[in-house]
């Protein structure tokens, strides 16, 4: 059981979720799926007072809208591979059928929880950003949108401030783009040591973002037909590598290359 | 602050309700609140699979719930799989026969992932097993007994339909 004691609270509008969490947000945590925000209670890692669980807030949606696809901060993993919304999208879905932990972890985790926690070395960052999607945050005053390449700060760092809930992601369907999404990793159940999230234009221009190699995710432009040269600049972006327990900053930067060439393979 | 907070569950078809602590996890509430010690606390980070119940049809994991997070939901544990007669479920039978447990106590999270696999896939390959119980840890069986016992699983239900 987790050790110290906290109020559950469970609102049922986003508008309500960000009133309760301007009430006191230095000692209340925002829970979506939960995967990380429970799992650091129970360690002791968190210590909240108040938990805001986003679970009837309306939240759960993936919807088309003005040439985008709008995600939920509630939406699961499974439910991106189910939507038909999200199918427009095959690199996202790519990623979402393809994230670590089984069944049972896409089942609850969220992609709007994984963009709050902000891990380099996990999926949803690099992808947010190699789609260009931009995130809408809620806080008691109303709402605000950053794109993700402004999102991610930096290693567990985003720009959410006190005070503020990850309200929704939305995603522009690429006309005429094709999409890949590649990830490395070492083992079955493996964090993500490296990924590739690429568009692929009809005249062959190619953006390519690496995700979990770097501290931040970083996006490189070049062509598919100079596969070369596009690898040497991923490579030449990683500025800031990222090490964990898994791999060492230096060998993601030196897969780095290998990994935009492979994902501009998988853009069909 | 309130102290406790009301829930009401449904686990095998079997109506429960309580006052809990919402500090509880829904692992916590399903093995010492109600009483079903077949689901199992292993890492409680995530990672190994040992909690994995069904909750409201999808497959989950226990320990990354808060009790209170469950209110309304539909359970299913490891006690709910095997049918009334006392037999056991083509799953576990697969299990038993390939050896695909020794120790057993990842086995609950194995069952729920087996199963949850050949609903949607009823002809899986090893590759698709093997993704399929990514999310499940044991450590006595090196997994080949277990991708067997899945395909094996598989196998009888489909010649069984």
């Amino acid at each position: 059981m987790i050790k110290n004691r906290f109020q559950y609270l469970a609102p049922t509008s986003v508008e309500e979720a960000a009133n309760l969490l301007a009430a006191s947000p230095g000692d209340t945590e925002v829970i979506g799926g939960g995967t990380w925000v429970v799992v650091e209670m129970t360690a002791g890692d968190r210590d909240p007072r108040r938990v805001i669980d986003l679970k009837n807030a309306g939240l759960r949606y993936i919807r088309e809208e003005k040439g985008a696809v709008v995600i939920g901060a509630r939406a699961t993993y499974t439910d991106v591979v189910r939507s038909a919304a999200a199918a427009k999208l095959p690199a996202l879905v790519a990623m979402a059928a393809g994230v670590t932990g089984g069944g049972q972890l896409r089942n609850r985790a969220t992609l709007g929880g994984s963009a709050c926690y902000g891990n380099p070395s996990s999926d949803v960052p690099g992808l947010l950003v190699g789609l260009g999607a931009t995130l809408t945050v809620r806080s008691a005053g109303g709402t605000r949108s950053i794109a993700a390449a402004d999102f991610f700060t930096g290693p567990l760092r985003t720009a959410l401030q006190t005070g503020e809930l990850l309200e929704s992601m939305t995603i522009p369907v690429p006309a005429g783009m094709k999409q890949g999404y590649y990830k490395f990793k070492l083992a079955e159940s493996s964090w993500p040591i490296c990924t590739g999230t690429a568009l692929v234009g009809a005249d062959g221009s190619a953006t390519v973002t690496i995700g979990a190699a770097n501290c931040r995710p970083v996006t490189v432009t070049g062509s598919a037909s100079d596969l070369d040269g596009l690898a040497r600049a991923a490579e030449a972006a990683i500025t800031s590598p990222f090490s964990d327990t898994l791999a060492d900053g230096e060998y993601r930067k030196q897969i780095a290359g290998a990994i935009a060439k492979r994902a501009v393979k998988a853009a069909v | 602050m309130s102290d406790t907070i009301h829930i009401e569950l449904t686990i095998n078809g079997a109506a429960k309700s309580a006052d809990i602590d919402p500090r509880l996890l829904l692992v916590e509430a399903i093995r010492d609140t109600f009483g079903y010690k077949g689901t199992h606390i292993g890492c409680l980070t995530g990672d190994c699979g040992a909690c994995t119940i069904e909750l409201n049809g999808e497959i989950e994991k226990s320990c990354l719930v808060l009790a209170a997070s469950a209110d309304g939901g539909e359970i299913r544990t490891i006690e709910g799989i095997a049918p009334d007669d006392g037999g056991l479920h083509p799953v576990q039978q697969a299990f038993w026969d390939e050896y695909g447990f020794q120790c057993g106590y990842c086995l609950p999270g194995m069952l729920f992932a087996a199963l949850d696999l050949i609903e949607s896939n009823p002809t899986p390959d090893e590759a698709q097993i093997r993704h399929a119980i990514s999310g499940n840890y044991c450590r006595c069986t090196g997994y080949n007994n277990i991708v067997t016992s899945i395909q094996t699983a598989a196998q009888r239900m489909a010649a069984a339909k």
